[in-house]
Protein backbone atom coordinates (compact mmCIF):
# COMPACT_ATOMS: atom_id res chain seq x y z
CA UNK A 1 0.00 0.00 0.00
CA UNK A 2 1.02 3.78 -1.24
CA UNK A 3 2.17 6.16 2.01
CA UNK A 4 -0.89 8.18 0.26
CA UNK A 5 -2.85 5.90 0.36
CA UNK A 6 -1.97 4.31 4.26
CA UNK A 7 -2.56 8.31 5.36
CA UNK A 8 -6.04 7.63 3.63
CA UNK A 9 -6.81 5.15 5.33
CA UNK A 10 -5.73 6.33 9.11
CA UNK A 11 -7.19 9.65 8.72
CA UNK A 12 -10.21 8.32 7.15
CA UNK A 13 -10.40 5.90 10.19
CA UNK A 14 -10.27 9.00 13.13
CA UNK A 15 -12.35 11.25 10.67
CA UNK A 16 -9.41 12.93 9.86
CA UNK A 17 -10.14 15.87 7.22
CA UNK A 18 -6.84 17.00 4.73
CA UNK A 19 -6.75 18.26 1.51
CA UNK A 20 -3.69 17.41 -0.62
CA UNK A 21 -1.74 20.78 -1.53
CA UNK A 22 1.50 21.72 -3.11
CA UNK A 23 2.77 19.87 -6.43
CA UNK A 24 0.53 17.21 -6.71
CA UNK A 25 -2.51 19.16 -6.52
CA UNK A 26 -0.72 21.42 -9.01
CA UNK A 27 -0.41 18.34 -11.04
CA UNK A 28 -3.68 17.09 -10.50
CA UNK A 29 -4.98 20.17 -12.29
CA UNK A 30 -2.89 19.61 -15.14
CA UNK A 31 0.32 21.41 -15.11
CA UNK A 32 3.12 18.68 -15.15
CA UNK A 33 5.97 19.58 -12.58
CA UNK A 34 8.33 17.63 -9.94
CA UNK A 35 7.84 17.79 -6.39
CA UNK A 36 9.71 16.35 -3.24
CA UNK A 37 7.33 16.08 -0.94
CA UNK A 38 3.64 15.68 0.05
CA UNK A 39 1.99 19.11 1.61
CA UNK A 40 -1.21 18.17 3.49
CA UNK A 41 -3.55 20.97 4.42
CA UNK A 42 -5.27 20.46 7.71
CA UNK A 43 -7.59 22.33 10.23
CA UNK A 44 -5.75 23.60 13.21
CA UNK A 45 -8.52 22.55 15.52
CA UNK A 46 -6.82 18.75 13.86
CA UNK A 47 -3.46 19.52 15.01
CA UNK A 48 -2.42 17.56 17.94
CA UNK A 49 -4.51 14.70 15.58
CA UNK A 50 -2.45 14.58 12.99
CA UNK A 51 1.01 14.71 14.88
CA UNK A 52 0.18 11.57 16.66
CA UNK A 53 -0.60 10.20 13.54
CA UNK A 54 2.75 11.01 11.81
CA UNK A 55 4.54 10.20 14.65
CA UNK A 56 3.19 6.61 14.43
CA UNK A 57 4.47 6.55 11.02
CA UNK A 58 7.84 7.62 12.48
CA UNK A 59 7.93 10.81 11.30
CA UNK A 60 9.92 13.87 13.17
CA UNK A 61 9.65 17.09 13.00
CA UNK A 62 11.97 19.39 11.30
CA UNK A 63 10.75 22.37 12.45
CA UNK A 64 7.16 23.75 13.53
CA UNK A 65 6.30 27.52 12.04
CA UNK A 66 2.53 27.32 14.07
CA UNK A 67 1.62 27.61 10.48
CA UNK A 68 3.03 24.80 9.13
CA UNK A 69 5.34 22.17 10.63
CA UNK A 70 7.43 20.69 8.24
CA UNK A 71 8.42 16.47 9.04
CA UNK A 72 11.60 14.39 7.83
CA UNK A 73 10.45 11.68 6.63
CA UNK A 74 11.49 8.14 8.44
CA UNK A 75 13.36 6.56 5.48
CA UNK A 76 15.07 7.99 2.24
CA UNK A 77 12.47 6.48 0.28
CA UNK A 78 9.61 8.10 2.31
CA UNK A 79 7.85 10.89 1.68
CA UNK A 80 8.87 13.90 3.37
CA UNK A 81 5.83 16.02 4.61
CA UNK A 82 4.73 19.74 5.28
CA UNK A 83 1.72 20.46 7.53
CA UNK A 84 0.29 23.66 6.46
CA UNK A 85 -2.30 24.72 9.21
CA UNK A 86 -4.95 27.16 8.92
CA UNK A 87 -8.34 28.33 11.34
CA UNK A 88 -11.58 25.96 10.77
CA UNK A 89 -13.37 29.03 9.88
CA UNK A 90 -10.89 28.92 6.71
CA UNK A 91 -10.56 25.41 6.57
CA UNK A 92 -14.26 24.15 6.38
CA UNK A 93 -15.44 25.90 3.22
CA UNK A 94 -12.30 25.09 1.58
CA UNK A 95 -12.46 21.21 2.13
CA UNK A 96 -16.63 21.63 1.25
CA UNK A 97 -15.69 22.89 -1.98
CA UNK A 98 -12.54 20.49 -2.77
CA UNK A 99 -12.48 17.89 -5.73
CA UNK A 100 -11.78 14.24 -6.00
CA UNK A 101 -8.57 13.45 -6.86
CA UNK A 102 -7.25 10.16 -7.84
CA UNK A 103 -3.66 10.03 -6.87
CA UNK A 104 -1.42 6.72 -6.56
CA UNK A 105 -4.44 4.56 -7.01
CA UNK A 106 -6.17 6.47 -3.60
CA UNK A 107 -9.59 8.54 -3.90
CA UNK A 108 -8.59 12.14 -1.85
CA UNK A 109 -9.28 15.12 -2.25
CA UNK A 110 -7.89 18.55 -3.70
CA UNK A 111 -8.98 22.07 -3.04
CA UNK A 112 -10.92 23.59 -5.59
CA UNK A 113 -8.92 25.28 -8.70
CA UNK A 114 -9.94 28.61 -7.12
CA UNK A 115 -8.85 27.67 -3.86
CA UNK A 116 -5.64 26.62 -5.41
CA UNK A 117 -4.93 29.79 -7.11
CA UNK A 118 -5.80 31.71 -3.85
CA UNK A 119 -3.72 29.63 -1.86
CA UNK A 120 -0.98 30.06 -4.70
CA UNK A 121 -1.20 33.80 -4.89
CA UNK A 122 -0.73 34.35 -0.67
CA UNK A 123 2.28 32.34 -1.38
CA UNK A 124 3.50 35.07 -3.55
CA UNK A 125 2.31 37.69 -1.87
CA UNK A 126 4.34 36.35 1.06
CA UNK A 127 7.42 34.58 -0.34
CA UNK A 128 11.40 34.96 -0.56
CA UNK A 129 12.48 35.48 -3.99
CA UNK A 130 13.97 31.79 -4.17
CA UNK A 131 9.92 30.53 -4.52
CA UNK A 132 8.63 33.51 -6.35
CA UNK A 133 9.44 31.73 -9.79
CA UNK A 134 8.09 28.53 -9.12
CA UNK A 135 4.58 29.78 -7.47
CA UNK A 136 4.43 32.65 -10.36
CA UNK A 137 4.73 29.29 -13.37
CA UNK A 138 2.12 27.81 -11.24
CA UNK A 139 -0.60 30.61 -11.48
CA UNK A 140 0.61 30.94 -15.10
CA UNK A 141 -0.46 27.62 -15.63
CA UNK A 142 -2.97 26.62 -13.64
CA UNK A 143 -4.90 29.54 -15.77
CA UNK A 144 -3.27 28.87 -19.29
CA UNK A 145 -4.05 25.76 -19.33
CA UNK A 146 -7.42 25.06 -17.39
CA UNK A 147 -8.39 28.24 -20.15
CA UNK A 148 -9.68 30.52 -17.08
CA UNK A 149 -9.96 34.45 -18.53
CA UNK A 150 -7.65 36.67 -16.72
CA UNK A 151 -9.91 39.40 -17.52
CA UNK A 152 -13.13 37.78 -15.71
CA UNK A 153 -14.32 39.61 -12.75
CA UNK A 154 -13.76 36.52 -10.27
CA UNK A 155 -9.67 36.22 -11.08
CA UNK A 156 -9.69 40.35 -10.77
CA UNK A 157 -11.06 39.38 -7.47
CA UNK A 158 -9.39 36.61 -6.03
CA UNK A 159 -5.40 38.77 -7.05
CA UNK A 160 -6.84 41.53 -5.32
CA UNK A 161 -7.87 39.52 -2.16
CA UNK A 162 -5.01 37.35 -2.21
CA UNK A 163 -2.51 38.64 -4.26
CA UNK A 164 -1.39 42.04 -5.33
CA UNK A 165 -2.34 44.75 -8.17
CA UNK A 166 1.36 44.02 -9.44
CA UNK A 167 1.35 40.28 -9.55
CA UNK A 168 -1.87 41.02 -11.71
CA UNK A 169 -0.07 42.62 -14.45
CA UNK A 170 2.95 40.49 -14.03
CA UNK A 171 0.62 37.52 -14.68
CA UNK A 172 -1.46 39.08 -17.22
CA UNK A 173 1.22 40.34 -19.57
CA UNK A 174 3.50 37.06 -19.18
CA UNK A 175 0.09 35.24 -20.73
CA UNK A 176 -0.73 37.41 -23.14
CA UNK A 177 3.28 37.39 -24.56
CA UNK A 178 2.64 33.03 -24.28
CA UNK B 1 50.62 29.15 0.84
CA UNK B 2 48.39 29.63 -1.52
CA UNK B 3 44.86 31.25 -0.37
CA UNK B 4 42.98 30.71 -3.99
CA UNK B 5 42.87 27.49 -5.86
CA UNK B 6 43.93 27.93 -9.24
CA UNK B 7 41.22 29.59 -11.71
CA UNK B 8 38.85 26.73 -13.14
CA UNK B 9 39.16 25.34 -16.41
CA UNK B 10 35.57 27.54 -16.99
CA UNK B 11 36.83 30.46 -15.45
CA UNK B 12 39.76 30.05 -18.66
CA UNK B 13 36.95 29.31 -21.34
CA UNK B 14 34.85 32.02 -20.25
CA UNK B 15 38.00 34.68 -20.44
CA UNK B 16 38.62 33.13 -24.10
CA UNK B 17 34.69 33.97 -25.32
CA UNK B 18 35.51 37.39 -23.55
CA UNK B 19 38.26 38.03 -25.90
CA UNK B 20 36.40 36.09 -28.76
CA UNK B 21 34.39 38.95 -29.92
CA UNK B 22 30.71 39.11 -30.22
CA UNK B 23 28.77 36.05 -30.14
CA UNK B 24 26.02 35.56 -32.69
CA UNK B 25 23.03 33.65 -31.55
CA UNK B 26 19.68 32.62 -33.33
CA UNK B 27 16.71 35.17 -32.69
CA UNK B 28 13.14 34.01 -32.71
CA UNK B 29 10.83 35.99 -30.52
CA UNK B 30 8.20 33.88 -31.66
CA UNK B 31 9.24 30.87 -29.76
CA UNK B 32 7.81 29.63 -26.39
CA UNK B 33 9.68 27.01 -24.78
CA UNK B 34 6.87 25.57 -23.26
CA UNK B 35 7.09 21.63 -21.41
CA UNK B 36 4.61 19.07 -22.65
CA UNK B 37 1.81 17.80 -20.28
CA UNK B 38 2.43 14.69 -18.73
CA UNK B 39 -0.16 12.32 -18.05
CA UNK B 40 -1.61 12.94 -14.58
CA UNK B 41 -0.62 8.85 -13.69
CA UNK B 42 2.68 8.61 -15.80
CA UNK B 43 3.83 12.13 -13.60
CA UNK B 44 2.53 10.78 -10.68
CA UNK B 45 5.41 8.09 -11.46
CA UNK B 46 7.98 9.84 -12.34
CA UNK B 47 7.54 12.44 -9.19
CA UNK B 48 7.55 9.18 -6.62
CA UNK B 49 10.47 7.85 -8.74
CA UNK B 50 12.95 11.05 -8.27
CA UNK B 51 11.80 11.45 -4.68
CA UNK B 52 14.16 9.28 -3.41
CA UNK B 53 17.22 10.90 -4.54
CA UNK B 54 16.05 14.97 -4.41
CA UNK B 55 15.41 14.35 -0.85
CA UNK B 56 19.13 12.79 -0.80
CA UNK B 57 20.50 16.25 -1.98
CA UNK B 58 22.48 17.65 0.29
CA UNK B 59 20.83 20.87 2.19
CA UNK B 60 17.08 19.53 1.36
CA UNK B 61 15.66 19.82 4.70
CA UNK B 62 17.02 23.49 5.18
CA UNK B 63 15.96 24.53 1.07
CA UNK B 64 12.63 23.17 2.13
CA UNK B 65 12.23 25.40 4.99
CA UNK B 66 13.46 28.16 3.31
CA UNK B 67 10.36 28.20 1.10
CA UNK B 68 7.62 28.17 3.85
CA UNK B 69 5.18 31.13 3.86
CA UNK B 70 5.02 32.16 7.85
CA UNK B 71 1.99 34.19 7.27
CA UNK B 72 -1.04 32.13 8.12
CA UNK B 73 -3.89 31.74 4.98
CA UNK B 74 -7.19 33.40 6.04
CA UNK B 75 -9.69 32.58 3.18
Amino acid sequence: MSFIATIHEKASRQQLRFLVVGGLAINHYGYSRDTSDLDLFVSHNDRAAWLELLASFGYTNYHDGGNFIQYAAPAQNAWPVDLMLVQEKTFAPIFAASRDANLYGVKTRVPSLEHLLALKLHALKHTRLHRFLKDFLDVENLIRINQLDIKSQSLRELFAKYGTDDLYEKISRSLADN
Amino acid sequence: MKKYPDPSPTTDALREMSQAGTLEFPVAPDFISRPPKVELQAMLRRIEENMPWRNQRSGEAERRLAEKIPVEFVL
